[in-house]
């Protein structure tokens, strides 16, 4: 075989070589971005969880919050725990 | 190669051809039997096995009360249901699930037997048996999360506020009232869901749990006033033997409703335990005899219609006047023989009413009755309400217009009156009472304000100020009916009030049974609060001035003293003064109290060195000085110094310190 026949052999190998590395090369692209996509899902999913369960819990809070500022609570600690008891009408002194 | 050898290649080379055609034409045959023939059903079948849709609840909307105060809550509680088909060992997973939940076994073996995919076990379960029943791990056993109404103040303003049922749906009061308002729409979520179950994100549009549309309630009600409220008609049904009772506190300038108080009460977190009887608000569905409190609206009437004057005399007939073909009796079998309108009410006379409603004439006092609001709903923004009963003038006999005067055969609602009080304190316009403020979206911005509506003029500003005066006689005349609800300094309008109620079961008035009831307002000289008593059938003390009087009069203490009323109560709070004399109450200390040296000259700065915080502030009302304080302990520095004139608002600064 000559020698320039065999060089052109040569490049045609390269070049197809070339390509099928470039084909690989979008493929593989292709498949990391949905890898990525689907692990960002994921944390995605996860996150929204944690923020259901978070406010949740910040709702469950206000509510724990709303249960201890009952009147009735605070005033059966004041009278049982503290003996305390309604001032009398010239105890109270109004600041303005 | 040899011809046998070329002739085996292309045997060879065609079978292979031959076989990739077969294999190429089944394959692309399956592929166009599960895309083409079979896509849609198979597409579905797929989507069930990879998707997963959830139905979110929206979070039901929150009730606060005028402050900011949260009265009704949503928490997220478990709920356990079964799957028949799935479940394996049924009378061992009932065995266990009964143990935790408390629930029958045979209920659960029952559930378990059915066909199906979906039984109910028991719903909105506390977090430890959910616990529990997660830790068991049964096959066939799930738990699933259900929003839960709860009400964080128990008992407060129950009747009120109502209660909402297991599907999150309003039953009662204010949650059934704004159902459509506090629910909002339930939304569907869809979810990706991976070989192991696990969820994955997929964007196919906008997610969160709430619905936009649906509204917090912001209430007119006081949480502080209305707990002193329903502490002290318990504290009074308990120690009268009463039966039940009602309290209304409401602002007469605007109609809001700042408290309102029912008894017996129940626990809306656990409503199915109560008797329906305690969960009635019976301050808007029960209809009584309002008895005296009612003379007020007659005689406001004929001074409006110009027929009386207060300084008219009326003769009451020394304690029996017969109307028709019966006799009218004064209460307690008094005997008054000439009365003047004040009087008339101060007294609670009968027949001076009866006289007065004479001169008033039939088709006046029915007219004044129906602008006041008597006979028709008020309109308040609560379900159940009643109308009262209010006839048609053209039936009244000549005793039944004579009773109706001092409020015997006309039946009303505590609304009713007290809204009709609101119309005499507030210069005659009769409001339409209220209990919201005003809605309020996710964001925290107002949707929608409710103000105050007018529902029409019944009397005159005039006629207004002379009926409040005479109301203020009751209370703080010598000998008026309403002297258990007199506060000293404090000038308060009211009436007293008690009826016989009518007995079905005889088809007459009782004689034992009574409604005792206060009705008033306060400060008289400029309303702000109208406070309506009604106690039914209290045992140990049957009448209004004795019974019900005294629970206005520790209501409106507590209210001036705790709550943030806005009330100019310097006065009240002033230590009372009879002449020259100060009366201390005798349990206040010796050494809590600051006598002011009588030598000492009152017009100058006093020398705050040395005292406490309470001993300054107390020399520094009784002088009328204005203070301004920092730090704690004792006063160590003061500007202007001991001595200094007191000039006009100048305040003086105290400087305290725990050294001394």
């Amino acid at each position: 075989m000559p020698v320039a026949r065999k060089k052109r052999e040569g490049w045609k190998i390269v070049r197809l070589i070339v390509v099928a590395l470039l084909f690989m090369a979008t493929a593989l692209t292709y498949v990391w971005f949905r890898i990525s996509i689907t692990s960002i899902d994921y944390r995605i999913a996860g996150e929204m969880h944690r923020r259901d369960a978070l406010l949740e819990e910040n709702r469950k809070l206000k509510v724990e919050i709303a249960t201890l500022k009952s009147p009735g609570r605070i005033e059966s600690i004041a009278r049982a725990k503290l003996g305390m008891r309604y001032p009398e009408r010239d105890q109270v002194i109004f600041l303005r | 190669m040899s011809a046998k050898s070329r002739k085996w290649l292309r045997f060879r080379v065609a079978s292979i051809l031959v076989f990739s055609l077969v294999l190429y034409v089944a394959l692309v045959s399956r592929a166009f039997q599960l895309q083409i023939v079979s896509g849609e059903t198979l597409g579905k079948l797929a989507d069930r096995q990879h998707r997963k849709s959830l139905t979110l609840y929206p979070e039901r909307r929150l009730i606060f009360d005028r402050n900011g105060q949260q009265l009704a809550a949503t928490v997220m509680t478990d709920s356990v249901y079964v799957d028949p088909s799935t479940a394996e060992d049924r009378r061992r997973v009932a065995s266990k699930l009964s143990s935790i939940l408390g629930v029958k076994k045979e209920k659960i073996v029952k559930a378990l037997a059915n066909e199906g995919s979906f039984r109910w076990v028991a719903r909105q379960i506390s977090p430890a048996r959910a616990e529990g029943i997660r830790a068991l791990n049964l096959e066939g056993v799930h738990l699933v999360r259900e929003p839960k109404r709860f009400y964080p103040h128990r008992e407060l303003a129950c009747h009120l506020l109502g209660f909402a049922g297991l599907d999150s749906i309003g039953l009662e009061g204010l949650e059934l009232k704004y159902d459509e308002c506090l629910k909002g729409i339930p939304k569907k979520v869809v979810w990706g869901r991976d070989a192991r179950g696990h969820n994955i994100y997929l964007d196919e549009g906008p997610g969160g749990a709430v619905d936009d549309r649906s509204c917090s309630i912001f209430l007119t009600i006081d949480s502080k006033i209305q707990y002193i409220v329903e502490s002290q008609l318990r504290r009074a049904v308990e120690g009268l033997g009463a039966k039940g009772g009602s309290v209304i506190v409401m602002d007469p300038r605007t109609g809001g409703v700042l408290a309102m108080a029912n008894e017996p009460r129940f626990n809306p977190n656990d409503f199915s335990s109560y008797p329906a009887d305690a969960r009635r608000n019976r301050a808007v569905t029960d209809c009584f005899d309002p008895g005296s409190v009612f003379k007020p609206f007659i005689v406001a009437a004929a001074l409006e219609e110009g027929l009386v004057s207060e300084t008219d005399v009326f003769d009451c007939e020394n304690g029996s006047y017969v109307v028709g073909d019966r006799v009218i009796h004064e209460a307690q079998s008094e005997k008054f023989k000439e009365l003047t309108i004040p009087e008339i009410l101060k007294y609670s006379s009968n027949i001076g009413t009866v006289k007065i409603a004479e001169r008033l004439g039939k088709n006046l006092a029915h007219r004044y009755m129906t602008k006041f609001g008597f006979g028709s709903k008020t309109g308040v923004d609560l379900p159940g309400e009643s109308t009262g009963i209010l006839r048609n003038p053209r039936d009244w006999r000549e005793v039944d217009f004579a009773t109706m005067a001092f409020g015997q055969g006309i039946s009303v609602t505590a609304m009713q009156l007290a809204s009709g009080m609101c119309a005499i304190a507030n210069g005659g316009v009769l409001m339409k009472p209220h209990v919201v403020r005003r809605l309020v979206n996710k964001e925290g911005a107002t949707v929608k304000e409710f103000e105050p509506v007018p529902l029409g003029t019944v009397i005159s500003p005039e006629t207004s100020r002379k009926i409040t005066s005479i109301l203020t006689g009751v209370v703080e005349g010598e000998g008026g009916t309403g002297k258990n609800a007199h506060i000293v300094n404090l000038s308060i309008a009211g009436k007293t009030g008690t009826s016989q109620k009518f007995d079905f079961t005889s088809g007459k008035y009782s004689a034992k049974k009574v409604a005792a009831s206060f009705m008033g307002f306060f400060p008289a000289q400029d309303p702000q609060m109208v406070i309506l008593v009604v106690l039914d059938e209290p045992e140990t003390s049957r009448w209004g001035g004795a019974a019900a009087a005294p629970v206005f009069k520790r209501v409106t203490e507590q209210i001036l003293r705790c709550s943030n009323s806005g009330m100019d109560v310097q006065d009240f709070a002033a230590v009372e003064t009879v002449g020259e004399a100060r009366i201390i109450p005798a349990s206040t200390s010796i050494t809590d109290m600051v006598y002011p040296d009588p030598e000492e000259d009152e017009t100058v700065i006093p020398d705050f060195q040395g005292m406490s915080l309470r001993e300054v502030l107390r020399m520094a009302q009784s002088r009328r000085i204005e203070i301004k304080t920092a730090g704690t302990g004792w006063a160590v520095h003061q500007n202007p110094a001991p001595g200094v004139p007191i000039e006009g608002n100048q305040p003086c600064y105290v400087l305290f310190d725990r050294e001394g």
